[in-house]
């Protein structure tokens, strides 16, 4: 039986002031699957692609977090990014100074490529922007600075599709998108997908959802999944809402 | 007597720039007593106007010095104390007038607020009459734990008379406090104020609206201290210079080593209204520790001709238009200020000040 | 939650740090007295007028004080400073003709090699003279001047003296009258109207005598239409003894030319660095301050640019960095006196270990100034809270048509950024290190690629390492 490639068990977090926003999530992830989340505000999707991810915002105070068979609940983020963990920020920073192509170029280092010429990355990336329908000005822009929201979440795919990693977290990458946008996006996030990776994806919008192949829906409500199923739900949420899923919850 | 080393820098720059201190000189009689000081609003606020001077910690040299002349040559004095939880409804006004009968003014205010407190004190300078005045005052105000307190001044003096005027703060964890400076008048005006963050989580700040006009000098010497953790404040200026006015305006924030989690911040804009302007500015931004967000904008030039040009379509002459525009930039300070009569009187002076209606 | 600190490597100083050792041919004693300065001129064959320029400037040095403002220079002591070294070496303009050992220091530095590839001239000057100074053939045929001060106080003696510390009266401070009495050594650069001189030329001061002073004078004119970039590069092997720096440079500009003066100064930590630097330019003229800060103990250094023509620009571009032991004082001076006149200033300052860094500006707009620009901007990075960072700025405003304005910014890095980069695999200190080579960005980006490698390599970053 294939070994998972995400095992979350019994997960709880809390802020730095103390307040609990996971109450114990247990997820499993296999190569080659497709996962969406899907809750109403403050339910802790953030929280929980965050915390996978190694947030220092969140502390983890009950329950672990283990990669390809390995605890990684105290690693930090950037040897769990190491180890093939990435994640697409539904509001990327801005860093000044350095340019998408010098950072992609690093990053992919840092992520245990070997280094490459600058003309051999610059064809590297060639197709992934045209993918993407970014122009090859853009990688010349410093890192997000002064870039539209379609660009910045065009910008997490562009790096998505350089560093190949074994897990891929969205966090409402379709969020403020126009349609063109979202259909691009979509196709990146295609590009990426094959058998041996996987995708954690937050979102409710069957725009994006609609043309991947998604295998397990989960409802994450005050902290906790709720619900687990197959597409269905999708439609179902964007429906009726979560009222089906909250009950229990009302106090 | 000449008064020297007033409103001194916090760290010196070039002396041409002509902003390390201020000078001021004057022959009247500092000895002679006033008569008057109407305080309304008192309520259950405790009054002594005979104490021994509160201990203010980090005072700058050059404030303590003005306190010790005022309080060598005070003729007025009144110490406040807002007892602990007491919220003060309507705001305590100190009226002072200065005329022929009563021409110099020393006052000595304290105003102790203590844990929980709320209230706004208010210090109006009026003038009347023919003839030169002098006014020279010290304020000082501590908000204990937890206190909301606010001391405003409101200086509308006349053309021939000085305002030397010197205000401290000092705030304690959780409390708030802050000042609010109207300056409207004076011929010659030295004003300072230092804002003390101690506690931790204490909030403060110092706004403040002035008005330069003919011939008329002033030097305004701000300095917020952020000493406590996670301290916040602010220093906002808007001014407006006509005729052949002079200014200087220094602003200081000083995050001092230990203020982890400080935010401060510095913000000043100049409306110029005539070309024969002096218009001095030093924002200071000082820091010694890493972890604050700290910044400053400063903005000056004459007022937006595609604003003028937008006004007067809709039917206001240039100079309406002006007037509109230099009070909308005071807006967001004069709405702070507690009563609509005092909204009132500080618009119609800026209006008088501003093109010479009455 | 444990706090963060921001850790970044210091700039790394061997290359620099390797000392000659010191045969010069020739030294005065320690100290300043009329004879001393009566010395250095004799053995400079100088005209007369230059002797009671010098001999006024030394009057004029003893009588002023020490400013009453910045960082304090009570380690200076003028007594136990040597304030003339000669090496052994007459000025060449062929590399291999020069000493070894001087040659090498050269070499190690990238100077020869430069030269060859991207540069129209070279100047190096090794302690108070110049050994070496060329330029390319091309440029001699333009019309170009670019000569050691020495042989144009001799060649071109009126303009120089027409020039010469008009700019830099010795009575505005105390460090100019002393560079007034002891300068030697340093550049005059004449460029014709209407001569661009594509690649730029470049001024190397390297200062190997422990306890020693430099005072070398850059003097350059760029005559209608022309366009120069110009480079000054600096640095000094790490003694125990105080090193002084008080060099001069002047620069005229006029009508519609343009001059780029590059700096990047990485003097060691015991160097005093009092430098004065000053523009004049003229109708549409412009300056452009590129100013890298890296070493010394005390740095005091604003260039000033004093926009006299109407339309004259005048851009500052400037990043220093302050660590352990170390207080960087530096700015930008604007004075706009005529109308349509533009400034802006760029200021980006770091502090670490126990550093400080002062950003001192000042903008001053005349009445007669009408519709001026000026735009300043100071950022400061602080990576803990054993330094300091303050930034003074300065604004005298006497008209009303005009548009100022000034942002300061100060903090650290924030953790969102760190954590962001770290979430692509990089550790925290190649974040750090990152965000860190980002934030200097904007000066790099304004020089040749090898002193934009070189900076970058002084903020220590690894990173270029790793792209390769």
């Amino acid at each position: 039986m294939k070994r998972p490639l995400l095992c979350v068990r019994g997960l709880h977090a809390a802020l730095e002031s103390g307040e609990e926003v996971l109450r114990g999530i247990d997820l499993e992830i296999e190569p080659g699957e497709v996962h969406v989340i899907m809750g109403p505000n403050g339910s802790g999707k953030s929280t929980l692609a965050n915390t996978i991810m190694g947030s220092p915002a969140y502390e983890v105070t009950q329950g672990e977090i283990a990669f390809e068979g390995e605890d990684i609940t105290a690693v930090s983020v950037d040897a769990r990014a190491k180890k093939g963990i990435f994640m697409a920020f539904q509001t990327p920073e801005e860093i000044d100074g350095i340019t998408v192509f010098d950072f992609l170029r690093t990053a992919q280092v840092a992520a245990g490529g070997k280094p490459v010429s600058f003309f051999a990355f610059h064809n590297q990336i060639q197709s992934s922007l045209d993918a993407l329908q970014l122009d090859g000005a853009c990688a010349q822009r410093y890192l997000n600075v002064g870039f539209s929201g379609g660009e910045k979440k065009k910008s997490e795919i562009l790096q998505l599709l350089t560093l190949n990693p074994k897990l891929a977290i969205l966090d409402e990458t379709d969020s403020g998108l126009d349609v063109d946008a979202v259909q691009v996006v979509t196709e990146g996030i295609l590009r990426y997908k094959n058998k041996k990776n996987a995708l954690l994806i937050i979102s409710h919008s069957t725009r994006l959802l609609d043309k991947l192949p998604v295998d397990k829906v989960h409802i994450l409500c005050h902290g906790r999944f709720v619900h687990t199923g197959n597409r269905g739900l999708i439609d179902e949420v964007n429906t009726n809402g979560f009222a089906r899923f909250a009950p229990a919850e009302a106090r | 007597m000449k008064l020297r080393n007033l409103n001194r820098i916090q760290i010196p720059t070039w002396r041409w720039l002509g902003m390390n201190e201020a000078a001021l000189e004057t022959d009247m009689p500092l000895g002679t007593p006033y008569r008057g000081g109407a305080l309304s609003g008192a309520g259950s606020v405790e009054l002594r106007h005979d104490f021994a001077p509160a201990e203010i910690p980090n005072l700058p040299a050059d404030l303590g010095r003005l306190r010790d002349f005022v309080q060598e040559h005070q003729n007025y004095s009144l110490h406040l104390t807002i007892p602990e939880d007491v919220q003060c409804e309507q705001p305590l006004i100190l009226d002072f007038l200065l005329d022929e009968a009563s021409s110099v003014l020393v006052d000595n205010i304290e105003v102790h607020a203590l844990a929980g407190s709320r209230a706004d004190v208010v210090l109006r300078y009026r003038s009347a009459g023919k003839g030169a005045r002098f006014h020279g005052g010290f304020a000082s105000l501590r908000a204990e734990m937890g206190a909301q307190v606010r001391l405003i001044k409101i200086q509308m003096l006349d053309e021939e008379d000085i305002h030397l005027d010197g205000t401290a703060i000092t705030v304690e964890a959780g409390g708030e406090g802050s000042a609010l400076c109207c300056e409207l008048g004076g011929g010659q005006v030295v004003s300072g104020c230092n804002v003390l963050l101690a506690g931790k989580e204490s909030r403060g700040g110092l706004d403040t609206l002035y008005l330069g006009s003919e011939g008329r000098t002033q030097d305004f010497n701000y300095r917020l201290e952020l000493r406590g953790p996670a301290s916040q404040g602010e220093i906002v200026s808007r001014g407006a210079l006509s005729g052949s006015a002079k200014k200087t305006l220094k602003s200081t924030l000083d995050f001092i080593r230990g203020a982890s989690g400080a935010k401060g911040r510095e913000e000043e804009t100049v409306l110029a209204l005539s070309d024969r302007v002096v218009n001095l500015s030093t924002p200071l931004l000082l820091c010694g520790e890493d972890n604050v967000e700290g910044a400053h904008a400063t903005s000056s030039g004459k007022p937006d001709p595609a604003k003028l040009y937008y006004l007067m379509s809709r039917g206001f002459t240039q100079r309406e238009a002006k007037r509109l525009l230099v009070e909308a930039s005071f807006t967001s300070i004069i709405n702070k200020l507690p009563t609509p009569d005092l909204r009132d009187a500080v618009r119609q002076k800026i209006r008088e000040v501003v093109h010479g209606e009455h | 939650m444990e706090r963060q600190k921001t850790q970044v490597e210091e700039i790394g100083r061997e290359l620099y740090d390797i000392r000659d050792e010191n045969r010069p041919d020739y030294q005065v004693a320690p100290g300043l007295t009329e004879e001393i300065v009566r010395e250095i001129s004799a053995g400079q064959n100088e005209p007369e007028w230059m002797l009671k320029l010098r001999l006024k400037s030394f009057k004029i040095f003893k009588k002023l004080d020490m400013p009453a403002w910045g960082p304090s220079l009570h380690e200076l002591d003028m007594d136990q400073i040597v304030t003339y070294v000669r090496p052994k070496a007459d000025m060449t303009d062929d590399w291999r003709k020069l000493p070894d050992d001087i040659r090498n220091t050269f070499d190690r530095l990238g100077i020869p090699k430069a030269e060859q590839e991207s540069l129209s001239g070279v100047g190096a000057q090794y302690d108070s003279e110049v050994v070496y100074h060329n330029m390319k053939e091309q440029m001699r045929e333009q019309g170009v001047i670019y000569a050691d001060m020495q042989t144009a106080l001799r060649e071109h003696g009126d303009l120089v003296k027409a020039h010469f510390m008009k700019l830099l009266p010795p009575s505005d401070h105390k460090f100019m009258a002393l560079h007034g009495a002891v300068w030697t050594g340093g550049s005059f650069v004449y460029v014709p109207a209407g001569v661009n001189v594509e690649l730029p030329l470049q001024s190397y001061f390297r200062l190997n005598a422990p306890g020693a002073g430099q005072f070398e004078h850059t003097l350059i004119i760029c005559e209608k239409g022309s366009k120069l970039h110009f480079i000054e590069g600096c640095s000094a092997p790490q003694y125990n003894v105080l090193n002084l720096h008080a060099g001069g440079v002047e620069l005229y500009i006029r009508e519609g030319a343009t001059l780029r003066y590059s700096t990047i100064e990485n003097w060691s930590k015991n160097m005093l660095n009092l430098n004065s630097k000053r523009a004049l330019v003229e109708k549409d003229g412009a300056i452009e301050w590129i100013s890298g800060t890296f070493g010394s103990h005390i740095t005091m250094l604003y260039p000033s640019s004093i926009l006299k023509g109407e339309g004259a620009r005048s851009e500052y571009i400037g990043v220093s960095f302050a660590g352990k032991n170390q207080f960087l004082d530096t700015g930008c001076k604007v004075i706009h006196a005529a109308p349509n006149t533009s400034s802006t200033m760029s200021s980006k300052s770091i502090s670490k270990a126990g550093g400080n860094t002062t950003t001192r500006t000042s903008v001053t707009v005349q009445p007669q100034a009408k519709n001026s620009k000026s735009s300043v901007l100071c950022e400061a990075l602080m990576l803990d809270n054993l330094s300091r960072s303050d930034t003074i700025p300065g604004m005298d405003i006497r008209t009303d048509e005009v548009d100022i304005g000034h942002e300061a910014k100060i903090g650290r890095i924030s953790e969102g950024s760190i954590y962001y980069l770290m979430s692509r695999g990089l550790s925290e200190e190649e974040a750090k290190a990152m965000i860190v080579r980002g934030f200097v960005e904007p000066v790099t980006k304004e020089l040749p690629l090898e002193y934009a490698v070189e900076m970058n390599r002084l903020v220590g970053l690894e990173l270029e390492g790793a792209i390769g």
